[in-house]
């Protein structure tokens, strides 16, 4: 793989959720990063954005677990994310979250800096993936935050479509939410159920091998239904996918899900 | 007859959902309508960069009409009054009921013809008029078969959305004398044609709502297909139009664009068959239309929304219904799961305001805030900003909560609160949190194998063996 | 006393949240930007847009109006055609279409109505406007053009003159000054009644006419 910059320095911020639940989606972001000829840093001290207090009403709660992670990135060196909803949460709502407070500078500068994986792999650092795989079939599942908080939809599709002997199935209702919504899937079972169920159905009728994802929410939502109702989808964290593919290398090895 | 729907136990919303979800024909019915109506709008949205501006448009109109409206409220009633028109204003649905009853019993009204109107459900007018013996009977196509089977909308363009043709062939049969069952469309319309003509003839009074009234002019917009619209407002003596306080802009130039985002968004039609436009009663030297008009003006909990500049916003809505039409958790659950007036995204966001919070909070947890509906809102009301706030005002204790929204507070558990702290303290130091997230994975075979709601459709989650940060430092 | 009172109510609680004015939006802004096209395309656009939405779309001129219209009632087979005073004030008009069927004159207030809604197979009336981005036809409801010709018949035959066909909604209540009065009823109608209350599927005459015949008149 080529990448058109010089070397340079980002803030990995691996989510509370790859850190604990899906690390190799983490370790192959940061393999991809340092080989598209980046230095990556990942302050220990980071623990979660604060989302799920946020979108569950304790804004509280929310505040003091985000202020937390405003003072993780002294220099001025962008921000990575494997991850469309946390880069929301940091871009779109850490504005809002911190407006008329004390922080609310320091939440905006942060929010400025922040890039999905896939965003930055491809609108800052330009890269080009050869593929060195065996022919492939896909499916991708953009997270809603993703689609519509980030450009990650064309800058996945743009990854992904440049691996030659991968082709991306278009499930059907493909832009509609898998039905994860963080603690709605909790406190929603019955509704939830209903929506996962048939994003299942459909990625398994579409006819991909894998299925490909930029935030691990969905992912687990996906995969972890497919597991309990039948016949298990593989899924893959988008950074995963990319390095095995062009580097022959991965951490996935797809135990976790 | 019909039940006031009105009041939905937490309980109850869950199971009602619950039932629809696991109904097929109901999940295929929904799917398809969705579908179809997602589609239609689309082909009507070619240029998307016309749409944003002409989003760009109608959100400008509905902030200004809001920010402007007590004295747009003045100004359309003066000019509605100087048109001949009377104007009532109403602060609940039983005053509006009241006045209603009022009008109706000082002219010996026994039979009254409604077009389409959401606000005479908020009002449970049917319900109302019963009690005081008037007959109220709905013409619309959809909710004259919501009406029949004893229900309510299910959608708020589409009322019947939820029922298939062969079950409304059935409940023609079965329920209009002299039918006999026929599945054609086209002669089930023509069924519902031949008695509702009946009825218009009859009538005393004429019911409708209203999509727009303009303050310069005193004139009231009404958009429909079917013409029933037009009948309930023509052939009956008295007209009585029922709308909410919000619906008013200042210009009649406001309204050539609205009323192209509201078709477009709503059925994907250009326009409406209808688009129907009464600044008067009939004046002496015309032939036909209603010797009196009036409008009530119903508040309901609309200036409660309208006092907070966030809340605000949810009064910007024009009723396209696009927001239900494109949400996952409507097309799984139908409207009557909502159990209010409202369904979908846009009966979230309205009903605390309506109902209170305390009977309607779940309803605003009830979404994945996915943004689908805020995506193609016509007049871009942050639909899922305005369900965090109200999922925070439903969570705030009570003793500290502000007087935004009658109810607030009203989720709000000690015990939930204590484990938000608890997390917010963990997650806030990152001592703690290593520590925890290191005793998760190190002890990851005493992970429960039963997660609450997750592990009721999904495989338990696991910690990793091994901390993604760990990993790391491992490869350095 | 208290409707007064609610009135202060909702209107003191809107007062009390002190919005801030905004500036008026520029509605003429967005439809500046918009295509502008010489008349006959409007017309092109208009009938296609009728065709499109099942509206019948006859073109024809003034002077050939007359037979234009015969011919259609007759083909279709009309025998009672409502007409109010805009119509009967053209007695040529009239004088040719007696001859293919019975006018019925709705020329006093309420007494037609059973007739209407009983007995006759179509109403005729006249146009205020066109409408070609949409394919809408605008009437005039006043007292020369009763609301229900158009409204209770099965069928609603209507005449528009194309020299009055405007780009869209927003031009034609700009350039004719809508905003300094309306008559008592403006309909837009834009094909024949229908509905899709039943599961999605399209269905016509639902309370209005099930056929829409538009006349277009064009002298060219």
């Amino acid at each position: 793989m080529t990448a058109s910059t010089e070397i340079r320095d980002v803030y990995f911020f691996c989510t509370c959720l790859v850190d604990l639940f899906v690390p190799e989606a983490g370790l192959d972001a940061v393999t991809l990063l340092e080989k598209s000829g980046v230095r990556v840093h990942f302050p220990e001290a980071q623990t979660c954005c604060g989302q799920p207090a946020y979108t569950s009403g304790q804004p509280e709660e929310a505040r003091g677990v985000a202020r937390q992670q405003l003072g993780l990135f002294p220099q001025p060196w962008p921000i990575v994310l494997p991850s469309g909803s946390c880069a929301g949460m940091m871009r779109h709502h850490y504005p809002t979250l911190f407006a008329g407070t004390a922080d609310q500078a320091r939440a905006e500068a942060v929010a400025n800096r922040v890039w999905e994986l896939s965003e930055f792999l491809v609108d800052v650092l330009g890269v080009q993936l050869a593929d060195q795989g065996a022919p492939t079939r896909v499916a991708l599942h953009t997270s809603c935050s993703a689609r519509r908080e980030t450009n990650a939809l064309r800058t996945t599709r743009a990854l992904l479509g440049q691996l030659e002997q991968v082709t991306l199935e278009i499930q059907d209702h493909e832009s509609e939410c898998c039905g994860f919504g963080g603690m709605f899937s909790v406190r929603h079972p019955e509704i939830s159920g209903g929506i996962v169920r048939d994003k299942v159905a459909a990625i398994r009728a579409c006819g991909a091998e894998t299925l490909i994802t930029g935030d691990c929410g969905c992912m687990l939502n996906i995969t972890g239904h497919a597991a309990k109702t039948g016949s298990a989808i593989p899924g893959k964290h988008l950074a995963s996918f990319l390095l095995e593919r062009s580097l022959g290398l991965s951490s996935d090895k797809g135990d976790a899900k | 007859m019909s039940q006031p729907l009105n009041f939905v136990p937490v309980a109850e919303f869950r199971e009602r959902a619950r039932a629809v979800v696991s109904n097929p024909d109901l999940q295929k019915s929904l799917r398809g309508a969705m579908d179809f109506l997602q589609a239609k709008r689309t082909v009507q949205f070619p240029d998307d960069a016309e749409l944003q501006r002409l989003r760009d448009l109608g959100e400008a109109i509905r902030q200004y009409s809001l920010a402007h409206l007590p004295e747009l409220l003045v100004t359309l009633e003066a000019k509605l009054s100087a048109n001949g028109i009377h104007v009532h204003w109403a602060e609940t649905p039983e005053e509006a009921n009241a006045i209603f009853i009022d009008i109706a019993q000082r002219h010996q009204a026994r039979t009254v013809i409604k077009g389409k109107s959401m606000v005479s459900e908020e009002m449970e007018l049917n319900h109302a008029l019963q009690e005081v013996s008037i007959d109220a009977l709905e013409s619309d196509m959809g909710e004259y078969i919501v009406q029949l089977a004893d229900e309510k909308p299910s959608h708020i363009i589409m009322p019947a959305i939820h029922k298939t043709k062969a079950q409304i062939a059935e409940l023609f049969a079965e329920r209009i004398p002299g039918v006999h069952y026929t599945d054609s469309v086209d002669e089930l319309i023509q069924i519902g044609r031949k008695v509702l003509r009946e009825k218009f003839a009859a009538a005393d009074i004429g019911v409708s709502g209203v999509n727009f009234m303009v303050a310069e002019t005193g004139t009231l917009c009404l958009v429909e297909n079917e013409g029933n619209g037009r009948m309930s407002t023509t052939v009956p003596r008295i007209h009585i139009a029922i709308t909410g306080i919000e619906k008013v802009v200042e210009k009649l130039a406001h309204v050539p664009p609205l009323l192209s985002l509201l078709t477009r968004s709503a059925t994907g039609q250009a326009v409406t068959t209808y688009v129907n436009m009464i600044s008067s009663p009939r004046k002496p030297d015309e032939l036909d239309g209603p010797e009196e008009v009036h409008l009530i003006l119903l508040d309901n909990g609309r200036t409660q929304a309208y006092a907070d500049e966030q809340l605000r916003s949810t009064l910007q809505c024009i009723r396209c219904g696009a927001c239900m039409n494109h949400c996952p958790v409507y097309t799984r659950i139908g409207g009557h799961a909502y159990g209010t007036t409202y369904p979908g995204p846009i009966g979230k966001i309205i009903s605390p305001h309506l109902l209170g919070l305390a009977s309607t909070y779940e309803l605003a947890t009830a979404s994945t805030l996915c943004g689908a509906c805020a995506e193609v809102c016509p007049v871009r009301i942050p639909i899922p900003d305005l369900l965090i706030r109200l999922r925070t005002e439903a969570y705030t204790n009570p003793a500290t909560a502000s007087q935004a929204v009658r109810g607030a507070g009203s989720a709000y558990s000690s015990v939930a609160m204590a484990l938000w702290h608890a997390w917010a303290a963990t997650y806030r130091h990152p001592v703690l949190y290593r520590a925890f997230t290191w005793c998760a994975s190190r002890f990851r075979f005493l992970t429960p194998g039963k997660q609450g709601g997750w592990t009721v459709n999904h495989r338990a989650m696991q910690p990793a063996r091994r901390r993604f940060r760990d990993q790391l430092k491992d490869r350095a | 006393m208290s409707q007064m009172t609610a009135r202060d109510k909702i209107l003191g609680r809107l007062r009390a949240a002190d919005c801030k004015p905004l500036p008026m939006p520029d509605a003429a802004a967005f439809y500046a930007q918009r295509l502008h096209e010489d008349l006959p395309t409007r017309v092109e656009r208009l009938a296609l847009n009728l065709s499109n939405a099942m509206a019948e779309v006859h073109r024809t001129t003034t002077a050939e109006l007359p037979a234009a219209l015969a011919r259609v009632i007759r083909d279709k087979s009309l025998p009672t055609v409502a007409v109010g005073p805009e119509v009967l004030a053209r007695q040529s008009l009239c004088d040719q279409l007696q001859n293919v069927c019975a006018l019925l004159p709705v020329t006093t207030a309420h007494t037609e109505t059973p007739a209407l809604f009983n007995q006759v197979d179509a109403g005729l009336t006249l146009s205020h406007a066109a409408i070609a981005e949409t394919g809408t036809v605008v009437l005039w409801c006043d007292a020369q053009s009763p609301r229900l010709l158009s409204l209770v018949p099965p069928v609603h035959i209507v005449v528009v003159d194309t020299r009055r066909t405007f780009d869209t909604l927003f031009a034609l209540m700009h350039q004719e000054d809508w905003c300094n009065g309306l008559p008592t009823n403006v309909v837009l109608v834009s094909s024949p009644s229908k509905t899709a209350d039943i599961q999605q599927t399209l269905a016509y005459g639902a309370h209005g006419p099930k056929q829409l015949i538009v006349m277009l008149v064009e002298d060219r």
